[in-house]
């Protein structure tokens, strides 16, 4: 009796808990994988927070993964497991290998958002990522140091020659100061200056940087911004700047007059305590005659081709085109994604960030990494090569460059 | 019979191993002998082979990490005779441990024989040259980094002080490797410890006997601790040949991912660049086979030189 008694009570305990789970149906749980620690993905916290509340039967799993995120991220695409959400810039190559799923066919509601930044978000003209933030690159320059040698700050318009005659002016090695930081890390940074010179990296087709990078307008922009190194001496060697604690260090410190970066700075700049009125921004310098192009940097939000939970993944995609961006662009180190969001910001309202925004109408369309899939492999690692050639004294920029063309078409298979 | 002893005073127990030890004592003996290095048995079995296998499938296709591999027999291990990088590569690492291998063993042999004198303090002393090498890679690398800065590193400051103007160290395609292996000194610690337990299994005697009949200390090191130490040598000469071909961190965070101009582009570093930033995953995998062939040769080149020079027997 005791025994069916007891039988019965875990019976009934066993309906009843399988009874609330019937009740209750579990939400689906979505991975998003973010390259920002895990203070950094704040925003992305927040936002995620805003869409469960309003969609109580998916649940988000954030993952901040700020080392090695490539590799687990490549790790997890080849083993069919990856996370549903993650972020994305090098578009080309995942979605050249099939990893990324196509979005313009799905209800995400892409119309607020800037078309470039949809552009730089897409592939062989399928969008793959709805962008989440971008920022263009400027000149930032350092007041103090500016005040420092009587020379005048730099204005919208100015020239290549300005650019080298100010750095010049500003560059004064006993005191260690120096006129502005050329280390050429990642040519990434540096191709609006070829673009503008008349000369590219890569085909526009992305097939071959023959007749391109070796071309004599190519040359010439290489001798130019190599020469400000070698010549001039108006930039701290490599080796110096990182030495010195590298180039934000060195800029917020006034030992360099200016730098080609992106709104990312100001974060830095901000927790190192800069005041605001220590330092400007400025659109890039053209060749006399011509507009200025900028670099532009953009990330967006990728959904797996081997996501399981697509539909849930794509709810979660339309609320970020519509709503999200916005919170990173609260932080102020890089520019929201929809019109109305940027408004909504006040970013517009200071010098700095305002030429951020001002200097999106001037960004390169189409970079070199946008162009092949194999950019990485094929163009940008001989580019390096040969930035670190003629930096190094060890060729001169038509021995490197022609070596550099000769390499890549190899690699191409040529 | 085995596990009397101690264990003969627990009753209950006693009746355990008697129904055990129904095998042989050699059989026990490798029973547990097994039973000890089961976790790596299995680990290995669980974690390395299959991926160890399946890289050797892969070595043989075209995979660029989506969708399904594609045949290619040979090509990939075609394509590395006329791969620049894959023979730069092969230069950078060989030449490493060419300067750090020799290096790190004497390094370890004069540590060794410094800490086997009767001081004071020894074990103290033991344990500060031991503690850096159980400091981890990444760490070390960092601090490494500044000692290098050919600004306001020691080490140039040191050289500054005696009228030298230090070279630029990582950033300097001459002298990354060097400093590289300069730096490898610091993990000598467990070179040490390994060279320490060789020293100690002499037998005294033997020193002593020299002693008497008036051998120098020089007479001494070579005629008796040399020869004694050769397992202990060779042991740690294979290991540390095996070890040195695979260096990796310090390419890749000393580098900057094997700069400056691939002056420390680590074999390994090359093949992690293959497969994970360009997902060229079938070469990588050919690569690392190859690796692999080199390094079985060069220990059996070795194990095959070193059967005239090593000496097991007078212990």
């Amino acid at each position: 009796m005791k025994k069916v008694r007891g039988l019965a009570v875990i019976l009934l305990l066993v309906f009843t808990a399988s009874g609330f789970a019937i009740g209750a149906p579990k939400p689906v749980v979505l991975r998003a994988m973010t390259w920002d620690s895990a203070e950094g993905s704040a925003w992305a916290k927040a936002v995620f927070d805003k869409f469960e509340a309003a969609n109580p039967n998916i649940e988000i799993e954030l993952q901040p993964m700020p080392d090695g995120y490539d590799d687990r991220l490549l790790t997890s695409l080849a083993a069919g497991t990856p996370p549903d959400l993650f972020l994305v810039w090098d578009y080309p190559s995942l979605a050249g290998l099939g990893g990324l799923a196509p979005l313009e066919k799905t209800a995400i509601d892409f119309s607020g958002i800037n078309p470039s930044l949809v552009e730089w978000n897409s592939y062989q003209g399928h969008i793959y990522g709805v962008p989440k933030d971008w920022t263009t690159q400027v000149i930032w320059y350092n007041k103090k140091v500016f005040d420092r040698y009587k020379v005048a700050y730099p204005k919208p318009g100015w020239t290549w020659d300005d650019f080298r005659s100010t750095a010049q002016k500003l560059t004064h090695v006993d005191d260690k100061v120096w006129g502005a930081a050329l280390s050429f890390g990642d040519p990434y940074d540096w191709q609006n200056w070829f673009v503008m010179g008349g000369g590219d990296y890569l085909s526009a087709d992305g097939k071959t940087m023959k007749g391109v990078f070796d071309s004599k307008e190519s040359i010439a922009v290489m001798k130019f911004l190599t020469d400000m190194v070698l010549v001039d001496k108006v930039s701290p060697s490599r080796s110096l700047l990182s030495a010195s604690g590298g180039t934000y260090a060195m800029f917020t410190s006034g030992k360099l007059g200016m730098i080609h970066s992106g709104m990312w700075l100001l974060g830095y700049l901000s927790s190192k305590g800069l005041p605001a009125d220590d330092y400007g921004a400025v659109i890039v310098p053209a060749p006399a005659g011509k507009k200025p192009i900028t670099m532009m940097n953009v990330s967006g939000w990728a959904m797996a081709a081997a996501s399981k939970h697509k539909a849930e993944a794509i709810e979660v995609l339309k609320f970020l085109a519509l709503e999200g961006g916005q919170t990173q662009g609260e932080a102020g180190w890089a520019f929201p994604v929809s019109e109305t969001a940027i408004k909504a910001t006040g970013l517009l309202n200071d010098p700095v960030t305002r030429v951020f925004y001002d200097s999106l109408a001037y960004a390169l369309k189409n970079p070199a990494f946008l162009r092949t899939p194999e950019y990485a492999e094929k163009c940008s690692q001989y580019l390096e090569e040969a930035f670190d050639q003629i930096l190094l004294g060890k060729a001169t920029a038509e021995k490197a460059m022609a070596e550099a063309v000769k390499k890549s078409e190899k690699a191409f298979g040529r | 019979m085995l596990g009397q002893g101690p264990r003969a005073c627990l009753p209950s127990q006693g009746k355990q191993v008697e129904s055990v030890s129904r095998l042989t004592p050699r059989k026990r003996e490798a029973l547990e002998g097994y039973l000890f290095i089961s976790p790596w048995i299995v680990g290995f079995l669980v974690f390395t082979a299959g991926p160890i296998l399946a890289t050797l499938l892969i070595s043989f296709t075209k995979w660029r990490v989506f969708g399904p591999p594609q045949w290619i027999g040979l090509a990939n291990y075609v394509r590395m005779i006329h791969d620049p990088l894959f023979y730069q590569s092969l230069k950078v690492t060989g030449f490493f441990t060419l300067l750090s291998l020799p290096l790190g063993l004497a390094v370890g042999l004069a540590l060794a024989l410094l800490l086997f004198q009767d001081v004071k303090g020894l074990s103290v002393f033991r344990t500060i040259f031991y503690t850096p090498s159980v400091v981890p890679e990444v760490a070390t690398a960092t601090l490494w980094i500044w000692i290098y800065n050919p600004e306001f590193g020691i080490f140039n400051y040191v050289l500054s002080k005696f009228g030298v103007t230090g070279p630029e160290w990582l950033y300097s395609t001459e002298w990354i490797l060097p400093a590289l292996a300069i730096m490898g000194i610091w993990g000598a610690g467990s070179t040490m410890v390994i060279y320490l337990a060789g020293l100690q299994n002499i037998p005294r005697v033997y020193w002593e006997a020299a002693t008497v009949d008036g051998a120098s200390g020089w007479q001494k090191f070579w005629g008796i601790t040399m020869p004694l130490l050769s397992p202990t040598t060779f042991f740690l000469f294979v290991t540390g040949l095996i070890g040195s071909l695979q260096t990796f961190t310090a390419g890749y965070i000393m580098g900057g991912g094997g700069g400056p101009l691939n002056a420390s582009l680590f074999y390994t570093l090359y093949m992690y660049q293959q497969g994970w930033k360009w997902f060229n995953m079938g070469y990588a995998s050919a690569l690392s086979w190859t690796l692999s062939l080199i390094i079985f040769a060069l220990t059996m080149l070795v194990i095959r030189a070193s059967r005239a020079r090593v000496n097991y027997d007078l212990i």
